[in-house]
């Protein structure tokens, strides 16, 4: 990534070296000292073919230090330069400054390499070299427009070099993070086929009721590490519920041994928080009464969207109840009700005596 | 009585013995496979009662299976995880249901028995898979047959973790018709993801 930026930056190079080659021919009649300009136009034109040779050959050596210091070397000479090849009386022409597209290109390389402000400090130092052609070329007086023509060279440089150095770092954040996510992909797969079947395995292979509930902890904390990833949590007020309703029933399985299979409609969309922590305690207290009263080996809560608001049945193979004696008073389901029906849902009970209970839930 | 002819497949080794273990006498393990291909040649050659195939297998794994093979025998995916959209792939590719590798061993020997006796293995899980699927199909209106009410209480209450049996007795049917409608929505499943495919290739002016 960072190396396309670079080799972007060659191209401009490249032009830049030819542009200041055809200014300096077509003002040979104003140069003091020719030879300096030709030698400062040739280092340019060996710098760039420098680099544009180590990024096609060797990439990783095409930003090294000693070369990013050579070309910001180069870049100041031709600033600097310009003043004492031009003739004197030239300081404010637009032919003094050398290389102004060679020199941005410098500004852009430390910039990209080195950050916003090595970047910055690099077009501060190329605004100072400016100032000094002006004095090498004998003007010492400078008049407002003159100091304003100085300044906004710099101001364009350091602009260029900030900009350069910002854009690479948001791109190097975006390049890491894909990298991470894809790391994370690769973590999942191997888990998911290695370790989350030996877990497997584990848990049902043995005969040791705790090491199968150790097995069915471990892997489920896995399987929510892998794949309840990403900030769904909350979003704009609306929460996945799922979470919740697996940490209730981790909750029961490791209070009361039994097993609670978890299933959320796939289109099951993200819940208003004040629903989703109503759904939660509700089945939460569902479970500790499947549990408690019931003893329920096996529970299944099931939950899909219905209508504008959503379906839950929690459904045990516990000892179930007389309804009409819960009716009658008993305050098991107040809980329950209490939480449901605050938000405006409803709640029903099917039990009979050895046939387990189900709970139905309406949220809207 | 003949025991029920199985292809096992399988890329990791030690799970495939420990499906032989739990199925035991009454099924003939007639091929063991490790990959797709070899699972694929396997039931071309040897036309097995069931085949018990992985989800996730090198070279497409249960999806592929199902789709060369789900109209020549009965395929039952045994996957990981419970909830993952290529299980209701490989489902409504073909494949008569699945299960989940912690099934307990005796859990499991009794599904695929039911499973080699052409019932339909179905569980929690995939009900609610296939209702969402349904739900998905008919907002976007493709036109795809829907499901009928019967057939979407019968899934709703397998979803909630009634049995065939349990299923009947509510809504005063047999579980000979429970099991019939789980079957016909199956087929449905299986038709309206094929007319997907056929719509798709037809609006993209795929041949």
């Amino acid at each position: 990534m960072e190396l396309g930026i670079l080799r972007g930056i060659a191209g401009f190079r490249w032009a830049a070296s030819a542009w200041i080659a055809l200014v300096v021919a077509l003002n040979r009649d104003k140069l003091e000292r020719p030879w300096l300009a030709w030698l400062l136009v040739g280092a340019a034109f060996v710098l760039t073919a420098v680099v544009a040779a180590r990024l096609r050959t060797r990439p990783s050596a095409a930003s090294t230090p000693g070369l990013v210091a050579a070309e910001l070397g180069i870049a100041v000479a031709l600033s600097l330069g310009g003043g004492w090849a031009y003739q004197g009386g030239n300081a404010f022409s637009n032919t003094l400054a050398l290389g102004s597209p060679w020199v941005l290109a410098s500004v852009l390389t430390v910039g990209v390499v080195y950050g916003t402000w090595a970047g910055a400090g690099a077009a501060l130092l190329l605004g100072a070299a400016r100032v000094g052609a002006a004095f090498a070329n004998g003007a010492r007086d400078f008049d407002s427009g003159q100091w304003l023509s100085l300044l906004s060279t710099t101001v364009i440089f350091v602009l260029a070099g900030v900009l350069a150095g910002r854009v690479t770092e948001l791109l190097r954040r975006a390049e890491s993070e894909v990298a991470a996510a894809r790391a994370r992909e690769d973590v999942a797969r191997t888990l998911h086929d290695g370790v989350l079947q030996t877990l497997a395995v584990i848990e049902r292979r043995t005969d040791d009721p705790t090491l199968s509930r150790m097995a069915r902890e471990q892997e489920r904390d896995l399987r929510a590490y892998l794949f309840d990833v990403g900030p769904t949590a909350e979003r704009g007020g609306a929460a996945d519920v799922g979470p919740a309703l697996r940490a209730a029933a981790a909750r029961f399985e490791g209070a009361y041994g039994g097993r609670v299979q978890v299933l959320l409609a796939p289109d099951l969309p993200h819940l208003p928080t004040a629903v989703a922590d109503a759904l939660s305690g509700a089945v939460g207290e569902c479970l500790t009464n499947a549990g408690k009263h019931g003893g329920a080996g096996q529970v299944t809560v099931y939950v899909e969207p219905d209508g504008s608001g959503v379906a839950c049945s929690v459904r045990d193979d516990g000892a179930g109840f007389d309804l009409a004696a819960m009716r009658a008073g008993i305050g098991i389901t107040r809980s329950i009700r209490g939480r449901v029906e605050e938000i405006g849902g409803r709640v029903e009970f099917d039990s009979r005596p050895g046939a387990g209970t189900e709970v139905l839930l309406w949220l809207p | 009585m003949v025991a029920v002819r199985v292809v096992l497949a399988d890329d990791h080794p030690v799970w495939r013995s420990g499906v032989r273990t739990d199925l035991g006498d009454g099924f003939d393990i007639v091929a063991e496979a490790g990959t797709t291909d070899e699972a694929i040649a396997a039931i071309n050659e040897l036309a097995p009662d069931l085949v018990v195939c992985d989800l996730h297998m090198p070279g497409g794994g249960g999806i592929k299976v199902a789709q060369s093979c789900g109209e020549q025998t009965s395929i039952v995916i045994l996957t990981v995880s419970e909830q993952e959209r290529d299980l209701l792939d490989a489902v409504a590719a073909g494949a008569v249901g699945y299960l989940v590798k912690s099934t307990p061993g005796p859990e499991l020997r009794a599904a695929i028995q039911r499973a080699a006796a052409g019932e339909p293995v179905f569980s929690p899980a995939l009900a609610a898979l296939v209702l969402g699927e349904f739900r998905r199909m008919s907002k976007q209106a493709t036109g795809s047959s829907p499901l009928s009410d019967r057939e979407r209480e019968v899934l709703q209450l397998v979803a909630r973790g009634y049995a065939y049996k349990d299923i009947g007795e509510r809504l005063f049917i047999s579980p000979k018709t429970v099991e019939n409608h789980v079957r016909n929505i199956l087929a449905k499943l299986h038709l309206s993801r094929k007319q997907e495919l056929i719509r798709y290739a037809v609006e993209h002016g795929i041949e």
